[in-house]
């Protein structure tokens, strides 16, 4: 019994999670937090430590911390619950949302807005870009000139090429090793 | 259908790192140029409502992809290609590896990763801006947008309400200014 009640209580909460989270990936931490601590599933270092794994491995940071925290709260069906709660409000609002906007293909304020938003994504993805440089490029307060250089090389190939990332992806994982752990 | 769709997001999910903004090149490359499923200009739609709606953008991009392809099922099986790796990642590490993950190896080859996904990003961004950009109007919200976000720290989503909202009074006020510019294409 008690272990349907942490079922449930991982569901409610990632479901809730899942509907209030905007914007995507980091911006969803202060509401995550605050959930977790007030459940009793994780403090706030254990969390910081879920966090870094959570950014270190594939997959959107929101649900590799719901597999985390699903998984210790109750097992592998823990981390299934939390996961699907997490991302069911999404499959639920976009299956709606683009019958809307299908219907919606000619309107000319609709058109309007996403001219405007199309330049306003591309801002936010550039800005993505340029948090990850700030963790990335600086280390302990020290610029670091040997992830410069990897970014300016794989930006330089992924731009003039038609190369797959996945192959950019897994070398830039063997510079990254061979660069910074064995020089 | 559902099988492609399945194992398409599957390898998108398995090499997204740093969260959802980084899924853009990895679907570019797959969806857009391999697959062909989805244009360039669908891709930007698509990550456009992915932003405005709640929930992560990874989920909301392949729910909406694949609803596009295969209805209300192709949604759902995308998804579930997303999430899936995440699934079976995280809960491995966590059963051997437990919550302290301090390997300066492992955190070598990932400041790899991560400095690659910077110039995948930057790249992406370019390309939108030639490929997507329809007028010098586009530049000029793109360079205040960016400015806003770096110097004066807005919200993502404050942003994107201002952003809609200056596109619906523009529309209501010149009318015919909005069409001029969006005829272009």
């Amino acid at each position: 019994m008690a272990y349907f009640i942490t079922l449930l209580k991982l569901f409610t909460m990632y479901f809730k999670i899942g509907l209030f989270n905007f914007g995507g990936g980091l911006a969803s931490i202060p509401l995550l937090q605050n959930e977790l601590e007030k459940n009793g599933f994780m403090g706030y270092d254990e969390f910081f430590n879920v966090l870094s794994i959570s950014q270190m491995t594939p997959g959107a940071i929101a649900m590799n911390t719901a597999t985390f925290v699903g998984n210790k709260a109750a097992g592998i069906g823990g981390a299934v619950v939390a996961t699907f709660a997490l991302a069911l409000p999404s499959i639920i609002v976009i299956l709606i949302l683009a019958k809307v906007l299908q219907r919606l293909e000619k309107n000319i304020y609709k058109r309007a807005i996403f001219f405007v938003l199309k330049s306003l994504t591309t801002a936010l993805i550039l800005y993505a870009g340029y948090m990850i440089a700030r963790a990335t490029w600086i280390l302990q307060n020290k610029v670091e000139i040997k992830t410069i250089i990897i970014s300016i090389l794989m930006f330089g190939i992924a731009y003039k090429k038609k190369i797959n990332p996945v192959i950019l992806i897994i070398s830039s994982g063997v510079l990254g090793y061979l660069g910074l752990y064995i020089l | 259908m559902l099988k492609e769709l399945f194992i398409s997001f599957f390898k998108i999910g398995l090499f997204t790192f740093g969260g959802g903004y980084a899924m853009l090149p990895l679907i570019e490359k797959e969806l857009v140029e391999k697959r062909r499923w989805i244009t360039q200009e669908e891709l930007m739609e698509m990550f456009i409502v992915s932003q405005m709606t709640p929930g992560t953008i990874a989920i909301n991009a392949s729910t909406f992809i694949g609803s596009k392809k295969a209805g209300k099922l192709g949604g759902f099986v995308a998804s579930l290609g997303i999430i899936f790796p995440s699934l079976i990642i995280i809960t491995l590490i966590y059963n051997f590896l437990g919550e302290s993950f301090d390997n300066p190896v492992i955190h070598s080859i990932f400041l790899g990763i991560r400095a690659c996904i910077i110039g995948l990003i930057a790249s992406s961004t370019l390309k939108i801006c030639r490929k997507s950009f329809i007028s010098g109007m586009s530049y000029i919200i793109f360079i205040i947008a960016f400015i806003l976000l770096l110097i004066f720290d807005i919200s993502p989503i404050l942003l994107i309400l201002l952003g809609a909202l200056l596109g619906a009074v523009t529309t209501f006020f010149l009318p015919s200014r909005i069409k001029s510019i969006l005829e272009v294409k």
